[in-house]
């Protein structure tokens, strides 16, 4: 009889940054301001795409209005594009960069 | 006009002149809905497609074409619902009363929404003339939109409310 003391062979590794991408929260998910969407409807598509309550959408949509922009989640990159269509569809100005 | 919240719907309340100008909005986004992003006019397709997130996103050509053909079709789904509004419009009222279910009012607003941003894109206006006086705007096809504009600003405004989204303090 063999004993093979051997230890299991090491993970390929050709996949690990398509991996790490996929699982990593680094993808941001901005909006930006613009002169005419609504701040109630701005309000509305936060509560209803990302599930804020209304005192953070409210908080994310007066960054927008006065600062310009305003990051509106840190997510993966599949879920930072669902987030990112469904905004769009809505009309906001929106955008997806890499986490700092 | 008028919305009044109920627990599963809105009911609008539009006189004449509201509801003309309502379905004439409608038949209007249900012609754009159609028209591929390709062929909108360049400013339409800036609002409803934002070309300049993909670069920032790291979008390939491939991905580019896939992204806006989704958005597209998204759009085009919605309008059986526009065309079924637009008929219900037709049968006209004084008043029309108007009973939208809840989970129907979300594709309202986003059309709604979608037509304001439409009509600013295809006639230039921006913030200046969305806080000024329209009616000291020379331009007839401007002063048209931001009439039209200003009315579905007053509509969304009632729907949130109706649906619970308005606030007092805003």
């Amino acid at each position: 009889m063999v004993h093979v003391n051997a230890a299991p062979p090491a993970p390929q590794t050709d996949h690990a940054p398509e991996i790490k991408n996929a699982f990593e929260k680094g993808w941001s998910v901005i909006v930006w301001n613009d002169e005419v969407n609504q701040m109630n409807f701005v309000v509305y598509v936060f509560q209803k795409v990302l599930g804020f309550d209304r005192a953070k959408a409210r908080k994310h949509m007066l960054e927008v209005h006065n600062g310009g922009k305003s990051c509106v989640a840190v997510e993966t990159r599949e879920k930072a594009e669902f987030y990112w269509q469904r905004i769009q569809l809505y009309g906001l100005h929106v955008t997806l960069e890499r986490a700092a | 006009m008028q919305v009044n919240g109920y627990p599963d719907f809105l009911e609008i309340v539009l006189f004449p002149t509201e509801t003309a100008l309502l379905r004439s909005i409608l038949h209007e986004i249900h012609r754009a809905y159609a028209i591929p992003a390709d062929q909108l006019e360049s400013t339409v397709r800036s609002v409803w497609f934002s070309g300049e997130g993909f670069r920032s996103a790291e979008m390939s050509p491939e991905d580019i074409e896939e992204w806006n053909q989704a958005l597209h079709e998204f759009r085009g789904q919605n309008r059986v619902r526009c065309h079924e509004w637009i008929l219900l419009l037709a049968q006209g009222g004084d008043p029309l009363l108007w009973r939208i279910g809840k989970e129907e009012t979300d594709t309202l607003l986003t059309m709604l929404n979608d037509y304001r941003l439409y009509q600013a894109a295809r006639n230039h206006i921006g913030q200046a003339e969305m806080e000024g006086d329209f009616a000291l705007v020379e331009s007839t096809a401007q002063r048209m939109a931001l009439m039209e504009i200003r009315f579905l600003d007053w509509l969304i405004e009632m729907l949130l409310q109706g649906l619970g989204f308005g606030s007092q303090e805003s």
